[in-house]
């Protein structure tokens, strides 16, 4: 059983990379602001923590956020993403077991909460000018949040229980 | 008995959010938050005035300020190299030796608070209104 969750992680790091891999390729969703992205990689750790636990999904995010900078040749990324990534994931797992919010609430304030750090980050790299870009953070990070929670409910609802691990 | 109850312990995260809807009622409390941070937004976002000057900012200290009614090219050499083009009123990024290139892809600003970042060579550039002109002319702290 361990082996099998062990591959079900792998293959559920692999998919993450594949969509922040393809979240890096093509263009950016709003031109005048060149920093978003869709944050599709919100849904597999949502779907992580639901289907294996906690300690696999930050396992996962946290190789992610190491591989697809480097895959994308653009390391410095990995300031970026590494902490808001493993800080909404714990976020989202914090919520996920409290049992007491849907899972696109979880997905919006962790969308937010990873949209905020990144800012701080920012911040830290060109000394607080940032934060005119906050508002512009916060209503793209709900928008996408919204939509990748309900993907994300969607794969927990339907996915064939004889495909994990027992 | 005991045996199989190991197995759905297992799914107890997965079975209860199989078994809840979309919603619940405590996400009213999260939907509020939200929507009051967005309304927040919106407001800040909305309310913007067609800027007056830009100023140009390496790491985080104010380099220099230019009026937006007279074009120029200005360029910067400090970490790393960049070319600022101030046109029609409009400013851009014309050429950064950086690595992602966000800068130079950033489309043009005019409005008061929109800016360029180019994070890998530390250069913020920010459009300023009418209203804090005599604040950077007057020698103090605009920011």
């Amino acid at each position: 059983m361990r082996a099998k969750k062990l591959t079900l992680a792998a293959l559920l790091l692999a998919v993450s990379m594949i969509v922040g891999i393809i979240e890096n390729l093509i263009p950016p969703v709003i031109p005048m602001l060149p920093y978003i992205k869709i944050g599709l990689s919100n849904m597999v750790i949502i779907v992580t923590i639901v289907l294996l636990d906690y300690k696999y999904a930050l396992a996962v995010i946290a190789l992610k956020s190491i591989f697809v900078p480097i895959f994308v040749g653009n390391p410095v990324m990995i300031l970026y993403s590494l902490p808001s990534s493993i800080a909404s994931t714990a976020l989202s797992s914090l919520l996920i077991y409290s049992k007491k919010l849907g899972i696109p609430s979880v997905s919006m304030l962790s969308a937010i909460t990873h949209n905020i750090l990144q800012l701080c980050v920012a911040a830290i790299m060109t000394n607080y000018l940032v934060f005119g870009y906050l508002p512009y953070f916060i209503i793209i990070g709900s928008v996408s949040g919204f939509l990748t929670g309900v993907i994300s409910y969607i794969t927990i609802k339907y996915l064939p229980k004889n495909l994990l691990p027992r | 008995m005991n045996q199989r109850k190991a197995p759905t312990k297992e799914f107890e995260l997965l079975d209860h959010y199989r078994d809840k809807g979309l919603f619940r009622k405590s996400d009213i409390i999260t939907a509020t938050i939200i929507i009051a941070l967005i309304i927040v937004s919106v407001v800040f976002i909305s309310n913007r005035e067609q800027g007056a000057s830009v100023e140009i900012y390496y790491a985080g200290e104010l380099k220099r300020a230019y009026s937006l009614n007279q074009d120029r090219t200005i360029t910067i050499a400090e970490k790393g190299y960049n070319e600022i083009v101030i046109k029609d009123g409009e400013v851009y990024m014309r050429k950064a030796d950086c690595e992602n290139q966000i800068c130079v892809k950033t489309p043009s600003i005019k409005y008061t608070g929109q800016r360029i970042v180019c994070a890998p060579n530390g250069i913020v550039i920010i459009i300023r209104g009418k209203s804090e002109l005599d604040g950077i002319t007057g020698g103090a702290n605009a920011s």
